[in-house]
């Protein structure tokens, strides 16, 4: 009963940073700052998802697999964002963006 | 709990479809190719949601993450074709400071004429209120899961999916290895004159990401085909993770690709279907019938020509990123 | 109640996503008829693939016990040979560029005045072994 409640408050608190990361991605103005908001936003919110859901995990084995997906996600993440960041610095915003 | 779920998949389903029309009505092909690749993520959620996590799989890595790579070097190439062409001599850069936007122009298709809005929307809203008057209207069944489910004890695997793709309807997956060969083959039969036309990110970041992730990679792959025999999983999608991986290393250093010699990439890339024939005649020669197995040796064999598959999916897939042929082959 | 039964059943995910997969099917054979670049043409194509695997998968999932697994496998099947034949459509579609010089099927019948030296040239050039690598290509700025 604690771990389903645990569950719930860290799953919609990780739910709340992924809504305003996409808020972020929507709405600022240039592609900086949306990496910005989106990056960081669903780093945290993945992480409070992965934390929940570890209450409900199987056994050990779950939890690894679980932290090996929020691992990958942030390493991926964090290079295309960089890599975005750097294609825009060297050539400019894509026109199509506004 | 229920009215939660049906609200799920209204939404869901007003995603994906609002997703697809963006995609189609795009006039940018790069912003239709993002909005496509999104797609295949929304897909993949339905999938799961329709109890199909094989499918997800595959949707994931194939359907959203290979097409999507595929998807983006076509645009990157047709670009530096068009500002060939356009800048009147072969291989000059075009002038930098107009470039991207320029450039970017020649990836734009313009709106679709007024004339034919009428008729392929008659025409679209035919067909589709066809197949949904014959999808309401269909019996109820419960299909062959019960067949299937019968037998899973002679299949030698202990997942349905599995089963069915490489027992039950190994047939199928067989023909599927040769089209995934002859479409390579089709590739290859173009020329050998592409070059990947990305320009590599300078600094330490991509290349260190890399060291990180194609092992975890190399290892996940692995996982996956050896999960398929009792979870969801298989020869596909390790495959398509693997092939990912190759995908990356070609991305990160496009300059230094490691030849890969001719004779063992091509021995790698026929071995899925030259195995699966192998096997398939040895059961016709041992009186199971073509691509039958005894009961005793199911497991081993559906074990070894997965994991030939995996290989020859992974490096398919690659090589048709790379489109052409291997460089210093002259065939 | 009883016809808040009868919608519960009509949302159910065995008539709901085949409903979906049938739009799908449909929006895409429209792009695929309105639209002329060829890209814009396989990608509506795949919405269409998309469509007819939403089909399959939910109507695997009617019913009460677990989905049917073959077709499952088949979908799973579909998956792979759209996107060998993607690629391959690909690859046709960056080769026609390279001859004509654009990726766009206009309506009406071929262009008779496609410029037919240029179309030469440019297979020469394609198969002319050691002038492939470009050596400009890789302009890092």
């Amino acid at each position: 009963m604690i771990a389903n409640t645990l569950t719930v408050i860290l799953v919609l608190a990780g739910l709340v940073f992924f809504a305003a990361g996409t808020a972020g991605l929507l709405r600022f103005p240039d592609v900086y700052s949306r990496l910005h908001a989106l990056t960081k936003a669903d780093n945290v919110g993945l992480g409070l998802v992965i934390l929940g859901l570890m209450f409900q995990a199987g056994g050990p084995a779950d939890i690894l697999k679980l932290i090996l997906i929020w691992v990958l996600v942030l390493a991926a993440g964090t290079t295309a964002a960089h890599m975005v960041a750097q294609r825009t610095w060297t050539h400019g915003e894509f026109e199509s963006d506004r | 709990m229920s009215l939660l779920l049906v609200i799920f998949d209204l939404v869901l389903l007003a995603g994906i479809i609002g997703v697809a029309w963006r995609c189609l009505a795009s006039t940018d092909l790069f912003r239709a190719v993002v909005l496509f690749i999104t797609f295949g993520l929304l897909l993949a959620l339905a999938w799961v949601r329709l109890e199909a996590p094989d499918i997800a799989l595959a949707e994931a890595a194939i359907g959203a993450g290979i097409t999507g790579a595929l998807l983006l070097v076509t645009l990157e190439r047709l670009r530096s074709i068009m500002a060939e062409r356009h800048s009147g001599r072969p291989h000059t850069p075009p002038p930098d400071p107009s470039g991207p936007h320029a450039l970017l122009r020649a990836l734009h298709d313009p709106p679709p004429e007024r004339h034919s809005f009428f008729p392929a929307l008659i025409f679209a809203l035919v067909v589709g209120s066809l197949l949904v008057t014959a999808l309401w209207h269909q019996p109820q069944s419960t299909g062959l899961e019960p067949v299937v489910d019968a037998h899973m004890d002679v299949s030698g695997v202990d997942h349905p999916i599995t089963a069915v793709l490489l027992n039950f309807r190994a047939y199928d997956t067989f023909l599927e290895l040769a089209i995934v060969l002859i479409a390579l083959l089709g590739a290859w039969s173009l020329g050998r004159h592409d070059l990947i036309p990305a320009r590599p990110a300078p600094g330490p970041i991509l290349p260190g990401t890399l060291r990180l992730l194609v092992p975890v990679a190399i290892v996940t792959g692995v996982y996956v085909l050896w999960a398929g025999s009792h979870a969801p999983g298989g020869a596909f999608q390790a495959g398509a993770i693997l092939g990912a991986a190759g995908i990356l290393l070609v991305l990160a250093r496009p300059r230094q690709l490691p030849m890969a010699p001719g004779i063992p990439l091509r021995l790698g890339i026929t071995a899925g279907v030259a195995l699966f024939l192998l096997v398939g005649l040895y059961g016709l020669g041992a009186g199971h019938g073509f691509l039958g197995y005894a009961d005793a040796w199911a497991y081993p064999l559906i074990i070894l020509i997965e994991v030939a598959a995996t290989l020859s999916i992974a490096l398919t897939l690659v090589a048709l990123f790379v489109a052409g042929r291997p460089a210093g082959d002259d065939a | 109640m009883n016809g808040l039964a009868e919608l519960a059943h009509t949302l159910a995910p065995g008539l709901l996503y085949p409903t979906g997969g049938a739009i799908l099917f449909a929006m895409g054979l429209y792009g695929l008829i309105r639209r002329h670049h060829l890209v814009l043409r396989i990608l509506a194509l795949n919405i269409m693939g998309s469509g007819v695997f939403m089909v399959l998968l939910g109507v695997a999932a009617r019913g009460e016990g677990p989905p049917d697994p073959v077709a499952q496998a088949l979908t799973l099947t579909g998956i792979v040979v759209a996107v060998s034949a993607t690629a391959f459509a690909l690859a046709l579609v960056v080769h026609l560029t390279r001859l004509t010089g654009h990726a766009v099927m206009l309506p009406g019948p071929p262009d008779d005045d496609a410029p037919v030296e240029d179309i030469s040239r440019e297979e020469h050039h394609a198969d002319g072994g050691p002038a492939a690598p470009h050596p400009d290509q890789d302009r890092n700025p």
